[in-house]
């Protein structure tokens, strides 16, 4: 995953931190997710980018939040102008963003392909979207890692550990800070564990995001099964629209 | 293939209701350690500042830190425990977030 406000998770595949368990259902093979944070050794800059990243996460949330609305809006104007189904032309309406003419479009050519064929549609569907379906699969494998196993978050600054916690997918914590650290590094581990925590509740709503905006636009789609053959093409949108957002945050910021 | 993905989709629904059924507790702990260098394993000789302990049914314990002021009394040690409290704070509300999400994938996808 490429955003920024999720790349400071590593989520190892086969190897990791060592398994530290909170609850039963914890596995102590599965590797650990965990937050790298190395901050800047001047406090002043290491403020300025927990606050960067800290806003990155809460434009992410706020999207998310929005994405349902967007969506039913999509499917409510489609069905007001493509009375007998999907068309090409809903794409192609001048007022339409380009992530949403790039989702019609996508939903379009499935039921083109769902016409000609009557079995093996995943296969014959785009490379596109055979690799939006592949990243979905690997993110929802990552999400579920992370929400049901033992995450650790680490802040560092100018190389140097302030602090570990160890967080259980319910919020259990377990967190050890260096001795003698000053306030205000002690409040840079704090500070980093709650863009962490938000970046991670983020990709839980991401992924449930999408989940709930495949089935609301498989009504657009003639081909049964819809809501899963959508699947990567929303997960792509969702994604692309916290891309725009944080390109946006990032030229603001400058 | 999206037949695979739908039976662990169903997979994930059925842990996820799993997970918010074993989910009657939640302990939050702060330690602290001395460690030279970034050496990991030092982590493992932290020693614990404070340790809460909240129950869904509304129980929770708390053990504080505690230090000898100037006349030898025992107080609670307020920038520990202001520490650790904040900590508290973060996981409640990340809790809350979390099961807020957990519950409502539950509920679209029926």
């Amino acid at each position: 995953m490429s955003l920024s406000v999720f790349r400071y998770w590593d989520f190892p595949e086969s190897s990791g931190a060592p398994a530290v368990s909170f609850a039963a259902s914890e596995d102590e093979t599965t590797p650990a997710a965990t937050w790298r944070l190395d901050l800047p050794p001047d406090h002043q800059a290491a403020t300025q980018a927990l606050d960067m990243y800290a806003s990155q996460a809460q434009a992410s949330l706020q999207v998310l939040d929005a994405l349902p609305e967007r969506v039913e809006s999509l499917v409510s104007r489609v069905q007001a102008t493509d009375t007998a189904g999907l068309s090409f032309s809903a794409a192609e309406e001048p007022d339409l963003p380009s992530e949403d003419a790039g989702l019609l479009l996508s939903l379009f050519e499935i039921d083109r392909l769902a016409e000609q064929v009557s079995f093996g549609l995943e296969e014959r569907l785009p490379q596109d979207w055979q690799v939006s379906y592949r990243q979905f699969q690997a993110a929802a494998s990552r999400l579920l890692r992370s929400i049901s196993h033992l995450a650790w978050v680490e802040t560092s600054q100018g190389g140097q550990l302030l602090g570990r916690t160890a967080v259980g997918w319910a919020g259990d914590m377990q967190t050890v800070y260096l001795h003698a650290l000053l306030p205000q590094q002690v409040g840079l581990h704090q500070r980093s564990l709650e863009v962490a925590l938000a970046s991670r509740y983020a990709l839980i709503r991401l992924f449930t995001a999408t989940v709930a905006a495949s089935s609301r636009i498989s009504l657009l789609l003639a081909t049964p099964g819809g809501a899963l053959l959508s699947l990567p093409a929303v997960w792509k949108y969702g994604n692309q629209i916290l891309s725009e957002i944080e390109r946006y945050k990032l030229v603001a910021a400058r | 293939m999206a037949n695979e993905f739908e039976t662990a989709l169903k997979n994930v629904a059925t842990s996820i209701a799993q997970y918010v059924k074993d989910a009657s507790m939640m302990q939050v702990e702060t330690h602290y350690v001395e460690i030279v260098g970034n050496d990991p394993a030092g982590f493992e000789k932290a020693r614990p500042v404070a340790r809460t302990i909240i129950k869904l049914d509304g129980d929770s314990e708390t053990v504080v830190p505690m230090r000898k002021n100037e006349a030898g009394n025992s107080v609670v040690d307020t920038e520990l425990f202001e520490l650790h409290q904040q900590n508290v704070s973060t996981a409640i509300d990340y809790r809350a977030r979390i099961l807020n999400a957990l519950l409502s994938t539950l509920s679209a996808r029926g």
